[in-house]
């Protein structure tokens, strides 16, 4: 900036002069208006009349002294909370991370913090919504039945298992231990209803994944040719199905007389090859019944 | 220290000839500001050293936001009480004082919405960008009561901005830390404060007959 473009006149420099006086004028707008000032012995009476009037209102303003007491009660105030040291502050924190683990743990025992009926339907229909309708009855089940299930830290018996589930399919425990990998623990095996509809369902469990076999019985005209699911892969004559929404990956075929889905949160390729692979003796098993 | 009064250290900060520069909030005094020279005392100690000096200040500055002595005797308290709650965090040798009166405008908003109801600032500015075009001068023949009346009856988010840097002489960046607003919201509030502030003295001097009238070319 050149002076000339702070030529200013007595109403511009007024409006400044606040600035000036804080000497938050940039540098050349500064020198221009002490050139101003140095001819001009109005806005120089102007510039001292406001700063004796900002002196005069410090001077007021402070002129106001504290009530007597308000030092001794203010120290009165703070003997009663007296501030927590270093050590102290590390202590509470340390206590109130025990205490609040220890709640969380209690709380999630007693199923306090397990979600509501409402919140785990709200989570199912969000998800479910975005996948095709015969592919929903299986995620809904595994959601509902697995996902949501706390289950014992030591996998049940087989021989538990095969009561729980009844001997009409019990022949199915067999076939998932023969190929589903022997880090995962079969956890649960039985009949269960969800929706209104009856389902087989067998889940397994490793240290962070879950697989489901869930079977559903068809009801009148559902397959999944008639709502023109496209395939993605055909293995011995059996058209698979493959659905995806978060993490996770939905391998279906069907039987005359059932939905047969593999869900879990195994990677796609991995859930489509356990299916391929069970899939000839699931038919068979089911077509036997 | 507990019971004895007069053991409180004087708040020479508070005199105006104490006070070098325009930067106020930004001296390093290490009689007042601790640094090392607290470095190795007791919580206790620093805070009377640090903290406690201020309280007239504070006091102050709370009594003019609130136009009520006995409500800013209660945010004084609750100031102190909350720095000191929270003087672990401190870290000595910074502005302690900028930090109490931080302390101070927010308890000050925290009471406000229970105490007043303040005219919505957007209105306030609207109104003061439509009719303080003209600056009128400061009139000399004021008594302090008139002062403090007029500063009154500025809305209380510029008089919160002419306190903070024309009386109590902190920086723009500073008085934005404290009110947690930006700097261009503190230098617009300061400008139109101090012009509404001019206006409200020169009407009371006005009201007396002593006021000018406003030059030839001035007024707008």
């Amino acid at each position: 900036m050149t002076q000339t473009e702070f030529n200013w006149n007595c109403e511009t420099l007024r409006e400044h002069l606040d600035l000036y006086l804080d000497n938050h004028l940039p540098a050349d707008a500064g020198q221009a208006a002490r050139s101003h000032l140095d001819q001009c012995l109005d806005c120089t009476a102007e510039l001292e009349s406001r700063r004796m009037f900002r002196s005069r209102l410090r001077n007021v303003v402070r002129s106001d002294d504290t009530p007597p007491f308000l030092a001794a009660r203010i120290r009165a105030n703070l003997r009663s909370a007296q501030a927590p040291t270093r050590w102290q502050r590390a202590w509470a924190l340390t206590v109130a991370t025990v205490v609040i683990s220890l709640g969380t743990a209690i709380a999630y025992q007693l199923g306090a913090l397990r979600l509501t009926a409402a919140s785990q339907e709200s989570y199912i229909a969000s998800v479910s919504s975005r996948i095709p309708a015969l592919m929903r009855v299986g995620l809904g089940d595994h959601i509902h039945c697995s996902v949501y299930r706390k289950f014992p830290k030591d996998p049940p018996t087989v021989e538990e298992l095969t009561r729980k589930l009844g001997p009409e399919y019990s022949g199915l425990i067999h076939i998932l231990r023969k190929h589903v990998p022997s880090e995962f623990a079969l956890m649960q095996a039985h009949q269960c209803r969800y929706h209104g509809r009856r389902f087989v369902h067998l889940s397994l469990k490793s240290d962070a994944r879950l697989i489901s076999l869930v079977i559903a019985r068809k009801s009148e005209g559902e397959s999944f040719e008639a709502d023109k699911l496209i395939p993605e892969l055909v293995h011995t004559d059996i058209p698979m199905y493959h659905s995806g929404i978060q993490r996770f990956e939905l391998t279906a075929f069907e039987t005359g007389s059932h939905l047969v889905y593999l869900i879990s949160d195994l990677a796609r390729a991995r859930n489509n090859a356990l299916m391929l692979a069970m899939a000839p003796e699931v038919k068979a098993y089911l077509s036997s019944l | 220290m507990d019971n004895n009064v007069s053991q409180f250290p004087q708040n020479n900060a508070t005199n105006s000839a104490a006070l070098p520069s325009l930067h106020a909030g930004l001296r390093k005094d290490p009689e007042t500001e601790g640094g090392p020279l607290t470095a190795g005392l007791a919580p206790e100690q620093r805070f009377e050293i640090e903290a406690m000096p201020h309280l007239r200040d504070i006091f102050q500055t709370a009594t003019r936001i609130l136009g009520d002595r006995n409500r800013a005797e209660d945010v004084a308290q609750e100031v102190f009480l909350q720095a000191w709650k929270s003087f672990g965090r401190f870290e000595p040798g910074t502005n302690c004082r900028a930090w109490l009166f931080k302390i101070l405008f927010h308890c000050v908003n925290h009471h406000r919405r229970k105490w007043f109801r303040f005219p919505l600032l957007k209105e306030t500015e609207e109104f003061i960008e439509a009719n303080l075009t003209y600056v009128p001068p400061i009139p000399e023949q004021l008594t302090d009561e008139e002062i403090l009346c007029a500063l009154d009856r500025i809305p209380g988010d510029f008089r919160a901005v002419v306190l903070l840097v024309d009386v109590e002489e902190f920086s723009y960046k500073d008085a934005a830390e404290i009110l947690a607003v930006p700097i261009g919201t503190v230098m617009s509030r300061l400008s139109r404060g101090r012009k509404l502030l001019r206006e409200q003295l020169a009407a009371v001097a006005q009201s007396y007959g002593i006021g000018k009238p406003a030059p030839e070319g001035m007024q707008s």
